[in-house]
């Protein structure tokens, strides 16, 4: 890496290499509502980013991932706890310390662009170049706001003003001045969300091009859990202002620590019901649909305990038969077929409850009929809470 | 880097301190004008107690002793009352034909507000004095047929006049009210009422008028407090009248007694604040009363209600509030000017520019002149400067100190002027400033009152831009400095500018705050016109009151002009920002 994040760093830290980018510790923000009451939008979190990384918030609407975000950059002020970016502490609420924004030699992507409408593209691009202290040349800025352009894919584009380009365009003049700065960290508060699907699909792959390429770090916000899988190394999943999980998206996705990391994340179904047995990891739930066993991911289970058996959609086999050699079995009736080209989505009743499965398109099911379903221990889970 | 030391090496933080040397620069600054404008108020509520540093209640028992002052309390709460309350129906009518029907005619009628700009309310009331005085009025010559002798048949010099010419110079702060309060109105509440049937006399009676409550009280307010302090139009039209008020005793007891009546002036002024906090509880009452509109995003487009055969009446109250408040009693000035005497017949062939030049160079008017551009030029360019740090410092650095700076920087707007003329007075008169008769204290007392109306356009400006332009350029590291010269200053540039050549208009024809504080040494063409009303005539007052008027009106057109040709020429550079943004900055 180049720029202002190496000159920053000490030659100690970046030898050390595996020193997080960021480190935040208990870090909490309580907002006083109108009515007057308090409400905790961060709460006591705690999250180490290394350097390189793809981190995703995701969650949401009004979980406190933007008020996170808007903390790392020294935009909100927090109550209580720690943050160290590149190991130096930036923000301490029992020491108080507090560096401002513009010290803290990180980017940013926002929402709405924030572009300047009085600037060109390359004066936009160009204003982090000129940070405090630092004087370039003008055909040296002039090199790099080019160089950035190409990445971004708008070269020609550099002396239009924003209101005069597409959405898409805009994102690409604000993704560049987030790097042209050659920061080691860059922040993303829903970057994509203005665009629409098409467009946001292409900037997805380009970002995560660019972003393995330069090697930077980033934390991007997102309540779209498509977009959480295609980008993150790891992915936080956050509820009420805490972070419920961190991991990368396969192990999110596949073993969820709750129900609520279980449901935000990929769709999945539920049978709640008691611990009958216990073999290691293995916990069998007696149910309404009778006995089912899965995986105990979450909080440790004791026999007699409540548990919910989850399952994914595209774990369970769909008959019109029943299968008499699977043991865990339960039948159920049909309430709609949703056909979705490599497959059929089956809308089920369980005893009452709805799930969704997956079935072969060439099986013949209809509405009203009962078929058979059955799971599949070894991607079932059983949680706690 | 100066960052890697904000660790030590055991890595326990230490303190450290990031110098801001705008961001300090705009706190002290604000806070100084805070002080320069609150200072003279305390000083007027403690000198109704203390009196060369004694306590005494004398003051406020002269007060009671003022000969006929419950016969002033009632005319200048009439003309007030009656006069605000006309001006609003008047303006609220103006604003809505402009806003949502095809009465409005492009620039013309949207710029009805200009007009207080350009015709001081003191060029109005002498240009009246001269169209409609009972003999030899012109309008009246007209209406007598021509017969330059004899009366009537109208008199300015009435209670009626008096309250029509009030009127006429307060229907521009209804006006201007309404319109931004019908601007920022979501639309669809009325739309919604005409599709379910309601007529369109019943949805403005139930829609459309509560929904803009907040605005008409903000119109009520300001007229009120405003028309509280004019001067220039009691002391010409109702001292013609005789019908005495409280701001020209005022003045009078200070600047046409001697030696000055000090005491009963200030217990004067404090009937004014005392009328100027009714006027302050009555409006938010009927803000805090019922549901009233909410704010959308701009660009909003508004249903256009078509006036067919009431078009051309609707335009026609425009073009007779323009006729009034500007053609007329213009006309009458200039005939006056170019006769250089005020008499009942015109006689047109001896009609000349040598009055008017021989006006122009007089020492005395050229001295004025020079003192009130120079006011006006370096109070406006002053002003709005000191607007926009505050405007961006309360909205980048929302601390309990901006707050209560912000706060009272705009107390005086709603504050008689006549009181702050008298507070600066005891302020900044005496020792250990001695400022008192100079051109200084006149600038110092135009900034405190006139800044808070400078800093509404900059206010709006500033919030336009919304917060994260400013966030991006810190994320970029930019400071404070340079944030606020890179990204603010040239987004707000076009507001300042308006702002620039209201505040100069203002200040260059203030009579107010003037008819206070000038005295010889000080004068400005305000303080030309009380001198030559009290000691000499019509046909020196109208040459006066025409410089001031081309003037103001030169300057103000030209700036405005210049402002919206370079602002056209950078269309391309207008914010850029989404209805969807702009909701976001008001909800934040
Ligand atoms: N300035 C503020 N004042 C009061 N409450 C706030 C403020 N900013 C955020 N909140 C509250 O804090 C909580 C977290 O807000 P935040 O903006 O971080 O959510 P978010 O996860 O980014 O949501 P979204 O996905 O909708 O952007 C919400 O309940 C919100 O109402
Ligand atoms: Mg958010």
């Amino acid at each position: 890496m180049s720029g202002t994040a190496t000159e920053a760093a000490s030659p100690a830290e970046v030898s050390a290499g595996r020193a997080p980018i960021v480190q935040v510790k208990g870090l909490s923000k309580r907002f006083k509502r109108e009515s007057g009451a308090i409400t905790a939008a961060v709460d006591d979190i705690s999250l180490e980013v290394a350097a390189g990384e793809f981190v995703v918030l995701l969650g949401p609407s009004g979980c406190g991932k933007t008020t996170l975000l808007r903390m790392l950059a020294g935009l909100e002020v927090p109550d209580g706890g720690s943050i160290a970016i590149r190991g130096r502490t930036v923000y301490d609420a029992a020491a108080k310390v507090s560096v401002p924004t513009e010290r803290r030699s990180i980017s940013m992507v926002f929402q709405s662009y924030a572009l300047w409408p009085h600037m060109t593209v390359a004066q936009n691009i160009a204003y982090p170049l000129n940070r405090s202290g630092k004087r370039l040349g003008k055909a040296e800025i002039a090199r790099q706001v080019e160089r950035v352009l190409e990445l971004v894919r708008i070269p020609d584009l550099a002396q239009q003003y924003p209101n005069q380009m597409s959405g898409g365009q805009q994102q690409r003049v604000a993704l560049a001045r987030a790097l042209v700065s050659g920061s080691d960290l860059v922040l993303f508060d829903e970057p994509l969300s203005n665009v629409d699907a098409q467009v946001r699909e292409r900037l997805r792959y380009e970002l995560l091009d660019i972003q393995r390429e330069l090697g930077f770090a980033a934390v991007y916000v997102t309540h779209d859990q498509s977009e959480a899988m295609g980008l993150a190394n790891r992915i936080a999943v956050m509820g009420a202002g805490r972070i419920r999980q961190i991991a990368s998206p396969r192990e999110t996705y596949e073993n969820p620590v709750s129900r609520y990391v279980a449901n935000f994340v990929g769709v999945s179904n539920e049978e709640p019901g008691t611990v009958v047995s216990l073999d290691g990891d293995v916990a069998t739930l007696h149910t309404a649909t009778g006995e089912l066993q899965g995986r105990v991911t979450g909080g440790a289970v004791a026999v007699g305990d409540e548990a919910t058996l989850v399952w994914r959609p595209e774990h369970a086999t769909v008959s019109v038969q029943e299968p008499t050699d699977a043991r865990f079995r339960f039948p159920a009736r049909v309430e709609a077929l949703l056909f979705e080209g490599a497959h059929n989505e089956v809308v089920l009743d369980v005893g009452g409850r709805r799930a969704r499965a997956w079935a072969h398109v060439t099986a013949a099911l209809d509405a009203g009929s009962t078929v058979w379903v059955a799971l599949n221990p070894a991607y079932a889970r059983v949680l706690k809470d | 880097m100066t960052l890697s030391r904000s660790v030590n090496d055991d890595g326990t933080p230490i303190r450290r301190f990031h110098p801001k040397p705008f961001l300090i620069l705009s706190i002290v600054l604000a806070s100084l004008f805070a002080i320069v404008a609150i200072y003279p108020l305390l000083r007027v509520v403690l000198g109704l107690f203390n009196v060369n540093g004694a306590w005494t209640a004398a003051p406020i028992l002269h007060m009671f002793a003022v000969k006929g002052l419950w016969q002033m309390l009632v005319n200048t709460i009439v003309v007030v009352v009656v006069s605000s309350v006309l001006a609003l129906v008047v303006g609220a009518v103006l604003a809505w034909l402009n806003e949502r029907t095809n009465a409005r005619m492009g620039t013309l009628t949207d710029s009805l507000p200009l007009i207080t700009y350009l015709v001081p309310p003191l060029a109005g009331a002498i240009g009246w004095a001269l169209l409609l005085s009972p003999s030899a009025g012109v309008l009246n010559v007209l209406l007598r047929g021509g017969d330059p002798s004899g009366s009537g048949p109208l008199n300015i010099f009435s209670w009626p006049g008096l309250v029509f010419v009030y009127t006429l110079y307060s229907v521009p702060y209804a006006f201007i009210a309404v319109s931004n309060g019908l601007r920022n109105t979501d639309t669809s509440l009325e739309e919604q009422s005409r599709v379910s049937g309601a007529s369109l006399g019943r949805t403005l009676w139930s829609v459309t008028i509560p929904s803009i409550r907040p605005a008409l009280g903000g119109a009520v307010l300001l007229m009120v407090t405003q028309a509280l302090a004019l001067y220039s139009v009691p002391v010409i039209i109702g001292t013609g009248a005789n019908i005495p008020t409280l701001a020209v005793e005022i003045v009078n007891l200070l600047n046409f007694s001697y030696p000055p009546h000090t005491s009963e002036a200030i217990g004067l002024t404090l009937i004014m604040v005392v009328l100027v906090v009714v006027a302050w509880v009555a409006q938010s009452r009927i803000l805090r009363s019922g549901r009233h509109g909410t704010l959308g995003g701009r660009g909003q487009r508004f249903e256009v209600t078509t006036l067919k055969g009431w078009l051309w009446p609707a335009r026609a109250i425009f073009l007779l509030y323009g006729l009034f408040a500007v053609l007329l009693p213009v006309f009458a000035l200039v005939i006056v000017t170019l006769e250089g005497f005020w008499s009942a017949t015109i006689n047109w062939s001896t009609l000349s520019v040598n009055w008017f030049l021989k006006a122009l160079q007089d020492p005395t008017t050229t001295k004025a002149l020079g003192n009130s551009m120079l006011l006006g030029v370096v109070g406006a360019t002053v002003g709005i400067i000191i607007a926009a740090i505050v405007s961006v410092l309360v909205a980048r650095n929302r601390t309990r100190l901006t707050g209560v700076v912000d706060g009272a920087i705009k107390l005086p707007s709603v504050v008689s002027h006549i009181v702050i003329g008298v507070g600066m007075i005891l302020a900044f008169g005496g020792p250990p400033f001695m400022l008192g008769g100079t051109v200084a204290i006149l600038l110092i007392a135009y900034l405190v009152v006139y800044l808070a109306q400078g800093s509404v356009t900059t206010d709006a400006a500033v919030a336009q831009v919304g917060n994260e332009l400013a966030e991006a350029s810190s994320v970029a590291g930019a400071g404070y400095g340079r944030t606020f010269f890179r990204v603010y200053l040239p987004l707000i540039l076009p507001a300042m500018v308006a702002g620039w050549a209201f505040l100069f208009a203002r200040m260059a024809g203030d009579l107010t705050v003037t008819a206070i504080l000038g005295s010889p040494s000080n004068v400005t063409m305000g303080y030309l016109i009380m001198q030559i009303f009290h000691n000499g005539s019509y046909g020196q007052l109208a040459p006066i009151a025409i410089i001031i008027t081309v003037v103001s009106s030169v300057v103000v057109i030209a700036v405005i002009a210049i402002s919206n040709t370079w602002s056209r020429r950078h269309t391309r550079k207008r914010p850029i920002k989404a209805g969807r943004e702009a909701t976001a900055t008001v909800a934040k």
